[in-house]
C-alpha cells in the first residue's frame, strides 16, 4: 500500500503524533497510522481541534501532523490562519483533494474550487500530490511548516490516495 | 454540578500558581483566562494560546501529550470552552494524563462586552466534561486552595470548573510582544528551564 509509505516518511520527519478526521479516501493512511509504533494517531471530532492540537506539539517542539479532508482545511481556517499570521507555530496537514476532475460529487466540487485561494489568501502554502508513486512527496510539508513557521498543507488527489479512478 | 460560589478570577490566579507543582507550565485561552494570568505576572513559564478563540483546549493537550514529563495547567473562560466544546470529548480519549483544566466560569463573554453565554442559565460545563469520560471532574466551592489542589493532584485529564464573578475587563491594548514573539519567549525560557533540570538531575554544574 502506497499510504503505508507516506506514513513512514512522515515517521522519517520526526512526526510523532496524528490528528485526524476520516474522509474514505483517507482509510488506508488512518490504518497505517493505526499501525504505526512511531507515530500516536489521535482521532478528533474537529479539525481545527487537530490543528490545535498540533500547535500545542509544535509549542512543546515536537512534531505532529493534522490529516483530514480539504472540507477540514476549510473549518481550519480562523485557527491555521491565527497560529501562523499571529503565533508564527508550524502545523503540517496533510488533505484529501475532494472535488476535482476525479471525483463524482455535487457536494464535493465547491472544496476543490476555493481551498487553495483560501490558503493562499491567508498566506499558508499548499501543494498539490498526485502521483502515487511519489506520495512520499507530502511528507515534505513537514519540513516546510517548519522551516516556514506557519501551518503548511499538502493535498492529496484520489490517484494518489486511492489509486486512478480510469 | 454547576459552581455556587463567585471568585474572583486573581484569586484563582494566584491559587493555581501556588498549587502546580514545579515545573508547571501554564497554558492560557482567551479572555478571561490570559487576563488573569497576565495581571498575576508569575514567572512560570506561561503561554497565551489565543487567538484563535476555542482551539485552547486542543493547544494545551497537545502541549501536555508532547511533554509527558511536564505538569501542564489550562487557564480558560466558559466562553472560550464553549466554542469548541468537542474537543471535551477529543482530549478524553487522548487522555493527557498531567493536564489539568481550571474553568473560569462566569457564564458571560467577559472581554466581548459581558454578553450572556447561550443557555447560560442552565449549561454544567463540569456534566458535559464528566459524560464525555475526563478522568476527573470537580466544582470548586468556597475552600478554593483545597478545591484547586485536589484536581491538579487527581488523575488526568482533570477538569475543575470554578464560578467567577463578571469583572471589569478593559482593553489594555496591544501590549509590547506580538503572539509570535511571546513563543520565542516561552520557548527559550522552556529551553532554559529544561537545561538548568538537566545539569541538577546530572549534577553538571557546566
Amino acid at each position: 500500500m502506497t499510504t503505508h509509505r507516506l506514513v513512514e516518511a512522515l515517521a522519517g520527519t520526526g512526526v510523532a503524533f496524528a490528528a485526524s478526521l476520516p474522509d474514505s479516501w483517507l482509510t488506508g493512511i488512518l490504518k497505517a497510522l493505526d499501525a504505526s509504533e512511531a507515530i500516536q494517531h489521535i482521532p478528533v471530532t474537529r479539525e481545527d481541534e487537530g490543528v490545535g492540537l498540533v500547535a500545542g506539539m509544535t509549542l512543546a517542539g515536537r512534531r505532529g501532523v493534522v490529516v483530514c479532508q480539504n472540507a477540514g482545511v476549510l473549518v481550519s481556517v480562523n485557527a491555521l490562519a491565527g497560529y501562523g499570521s499571529h503565533h508564527g507555530l508550524a502545523v503540517p496537514v496533510i488533505a484529501a483533494l475532494r472535488g476535482g476532475p476525479d471525483d463524482g460529487f455535487y457536494y464535493q466540487s465547491y472544496k476543490a474550487r476555493g481551498t487553495a485561494r483560501v490558503l493562499d489568501g491567508i498566506d499558508v502554502p499548499n501543494f498539490v500530490v498526485s502521483d502515487p508513486d511519489r506520495i512520499e512527496d507530502a511528507a515534505r510539508v513537514v519540513e516546510m511548516a517548519w522551516l516556514h513557521r506557519r501551518p503548511a498543507v499538502a493535498f492529496l488527489t484520489r490517484d494518489a490516495l486511492v489509486g486512478s479512478t480510469s | 454540578m454547576r459552581p455556587a460560589d463567585s471568585h474572583s478570577r486573581d484569586d484563582v490566579a494566584r491559587t493555581l500558581d501556588s498549587g502546580l507543582d514545579e515545573p508547571g507550565v501554564v497554558i492560557c485561552g482567551l479572555g478571561s483566562g490570559s487576563r488573569a494570568w497576565r495581571e498575576l505576572g508569575s514567572t512560570r513559564p506561561a503561554y497565551y494560546g489565543s487567538d484563535p478563540m476555542g482551539v485552547s483546549l486542543s493547544m494545551a493537550a497537545g502541549f501536555a501529550l508532547a511533554r509527558p514529563d511536564l505538569p501542564v495547567a489550562l487557564m480558560v473562560g466558559d466562553g472560550d470552552l464553549l466554542m469548541g466544546l468537542g474537543a471535551l470529548v477529543t482530549v478524553a480519549g487522548a487522555a493527557p494524563a498531567n493536564l489539568t483544566v481550571v474553568v473560569l466560569a462566569n457564564r458571560r463573554y467577559e472581554t466581548g462586552g459581558g454578553r450572556p453565554l447561550p443557555g447560560s442559565s442552565q449549561m454544567d460545563i463540569a456534566a458535559v466534561a464528566a459524560a464525555a469520560g475526563w478522568a476527573s471532574v470537580s466544582v470548586a466551592g468556597p475552600d478554593l486552595a483545597d478545591d484547586i489542589a485536589a484536581a491538579l493532584k487527581a488523575p488526568g485529564p482533570a477538569l475543575i470548573v470554578v464560578g467567577v464573578r463578571l469583572q471589569a475587563a478593559p482593553y489594555g491594548g496591544p501590549g509590547r510582544w506580538s503572539g509570535a514573539e511571546e513563543r520565542v519567549q516561552f520557548e527559550l525560557a522552556l529551553a532554559t528551564r529544561d537545561a538548568a533540570n538537566r545539569r541538577s538531575t546530572t549534577g553538571d554544574g557546566g
